[in-house]
């Protein structure tokens, strides 16, 4: 057998349609499943929220370290978004792999089963979040490049 | 049928890549042997000396990046020998002329630039420490090297490599995909020993046959090469045309087409079969255009298997030669080769697809067309396809690219997704993003 160069199917795997709107930026990421929220009343604010591997435990936030108004003993509805559109990017075992969630996969089947094993609100921020946040908008601001690129090769698929 | 030396080349980067996922401080005896079989490899060459050393370095636990470089060639050079071989076996079964171009000569770095010597660091530790014993924060460390390599636009090839693969490490797949992982370390590694210089450009004018987009694509970079007939004042030859940009994860399907409103002509020139009118387009010397959307605009109607038949059909009129990667970037999964096919059975079994014309039979690549505008069954009842001969884990397969059910009507892959050009979708990603990123980046400074 001489092995291939190209994507295993599991690492290649398309998401359903993001909402960007609501949730601009979810990711797998520093041991946390993290993100920025759009705030519901002002274009100005965003939350940033996530979730910790093992404990799942939580928090949500202003950009400005203000702590979230909706966060009492549970995920707030932003918590519960991001949870949403996470699901959609990575799947729900793609999730909790990643969260190293030592429950049994094959019965965390919906948001509802993984907000039931959700930990405790942890009242840290992370300023890390936001900085990679801003960092992936970064990456829309390069200019294209109208040379060969060749190395792409290895990505092939997609559209 | 691969040729024995294949199969000897491709057991010896196996054992390589044996010791990368081992970990160089965990070399076993086996691990020494292949060391010292790569020396041996290379005796009676250039690398001969420097080959030697670096094995006996590697061997006694010497490490620095200088002998994980050469490792890379080394890796490299077999497959840049699989290329030339698979590539002359395949042209002349075809019967496809061969041109000798001279080669454009890659400049070895004088000096490391910083960055590219944090990328060598950063790669070594990976080889040190071996694919099966990543850490998630040997692999996080790098992020800020990596945000600041895609910040700079000549670090493109080794960005755009680091970034997918970073993206599959931080996953950690069941199966770890070593000889993939062992490719991209490799190519990582080559791409910080050498930058190629803005390429020699003349400017062309002429017709261009658009035929069919390539996308390839990661979680942050997407890239399309569109494959064209170009007939300029010279014989019609191979053009080829590439764009990729930088994006995020939730930009996916038809949002991609929005990163690049450039290609919103060749689209148009492709969905409406309108040949394109090029007047002073830059041109590389390998046949690739570096595309300007304002030197062009659409003109006649064309017949996009009739023209793609006569270049690269099996018995084609006018064979058309293809320019050669430089040495450096030679490796079997660059190989992609033009080809239209007629009058093909499609066979199903469980094992794939595969298309057979006369006695010549070729593997379908079902996972690139499934859920796309020209599937099985279109392909079944079209009996004419135009796509790219490619090969991978020792074979050799077809991607098709476009096809055509109605005479005059093109189908290709992308063509539903295109549509986006004419009517912005209510959910714009892109626009929605970058409305996001002009506001908080800027607020930020």
């Amino acid at each position: 057998m001489i092995p291939s160069s190209l994507n295993p199917p599991q690492v290649f795997q398309k998401s359903a349609k993001r909402d960007v709107k609501e949730v601009p930026f979810v990711e797998l990421a520093d041991g946390r499943l993290q993100g920025v929220i759009s705030s519901g009343s002002d274009i100005q604010r965003v939350y940033v929220a996530y979730f910790e591997a093992r404990s799942l435990n939580f928090y949500c936030s202003t950009n400005n370290n203000r702590p979230c108004g909706g966060l009492r003993g549970s995920p707030c509805n932003h918590l519960i978004s991001l949870l949403g559109e996470g699901i959609k990017q990575f799947g729900i075992p793609g999730i909790l792999k990643y969260l190293q969630s030592a429950h049994d996969p094959t019965t965390i089947t919906t948001i509802g089963d993984l907000l039931k094993i959700a930990g405790h609100i942890t009242h840290q921020a992370h300023g890390a979040i936001f900085s990679r946040f801003l960092g992936s908008l970064q990456l829309l601001e390069l200019p294209l490049s109208a040379l060969p690129l060749p190395e792409m090769d290895w990505f092939a698929g997609g559209a | 049928m691969l040729a024995a030396e294949f199969h000897a080349s491709n057991q010896l980067i196996q054992a390589i890549d044996q010791l990368l996922l081992a970990g160089f401080t965990n070399l076993n005896h086996t691990h020494q042997t292949t060391l010292q079989r790569l020396a041996q490899v290379y005796r009676g060459t250039p690398l001969e000396a420097a080959m030697l050393s670096v094995a006996t370095d590697l061997s006694n636990g010497v490490f620095q990046p200088a002998s994980f470089g050469l490792l890379a060639v080394a890796r490299a050079a077999l497959q840049t020998a699989q290329y030339d071989q698979l590539a002359l076996q395949l042209r002349a079964q075809l019967g496809r002329p061969t041109i000798d171009q001279p080669l454009p000569t890659t400049a070895a770095l004088a000096s490391t630039p910083p960055l590219l010597s944090s990328v060598q660091h950063w790669l070594m530790d990976l080889a040190v420490m071996g694919f099966a014993r990543l850490e998630p924060a040997m692999i996080n460390a790098f992020t800020p090297t990596l945000a600041q390599i895609q910040a700079n636009p000549e670090y493109l090839r080794t960005a755009a490599l680091l970034a997918g693969w970073m993206h599959e490490l931080v996953l950690q797949p069941e199966q770890l995909p070593l000889f993939r992982w062992a490719d991209l370390w490799t190519r990582a590694m080559l791409s910080t020993l050498s930058i190629s210089a803005t390429p020699p450009m003349q400017s062309v004018s002429g017709t261009l046959y658009p035929l069919g987009f390539e996308w390839r694509q990661h979680a942050t970079l997407v890239s399309w090469v569109l494959y064209a007939v170009l007939e300029a004042e010279a014989a019609p030859q191979l053009a080829t045309i590439t764009q990729s940009a930088y994006k995020v994860a939730a930009i996916q399907d038809d949002q991609l087409w929005l990163l690049f409103p450039e290609a919103n002509l060749l689209f148009e020139s492709l969905s409406t079969g309108k040949a394109l009118v090029l007047t002073n387009q830059q041109l590389l010397a390998a046949g690739q255009l570096i595309w300007d959307a304002a030197a062009a605009t659409l003109g006649d109607k064309y017949d996009l298997l009739a023209v793609a038949e006569r270049h690269f059909g099996l018995n084609a009129k006018q064979p058309l030669a293809q320019t050669q990667l430089a040495p450096e970037q030679r490796h079997p999964i660059h190989l992609a080769e033009p080809i239209v096919l007629s009058n093909y059975q499609l066979a199903q079994s469980g094992e794939g697809s595969s298309l057979s014309v006369g006695e010549q039979r070729f593997k379908l690549d079902l996972a690139a067309i499934s859920g796309s505008e020209i599937d099985v069954d279109v392909l079944e009842s079209a009996q004419r396809l135009f796509g790219l001969l490619r090969f991978d884990a020792g074979e050799w397969f077809v991607r098709p690219l476009a096809t055509s059910l109605k005479k005059g009507k093109p189908l290709f892959i992308g063509l539903e997704n295109g549509k986006v050009f004419k009517k912005a979708p209510k959910n714009n990603a892109v626009g929605i993003l970058k409305e996001r990123a002009s506001r908080l980046l800027r607020e930020k400074s």
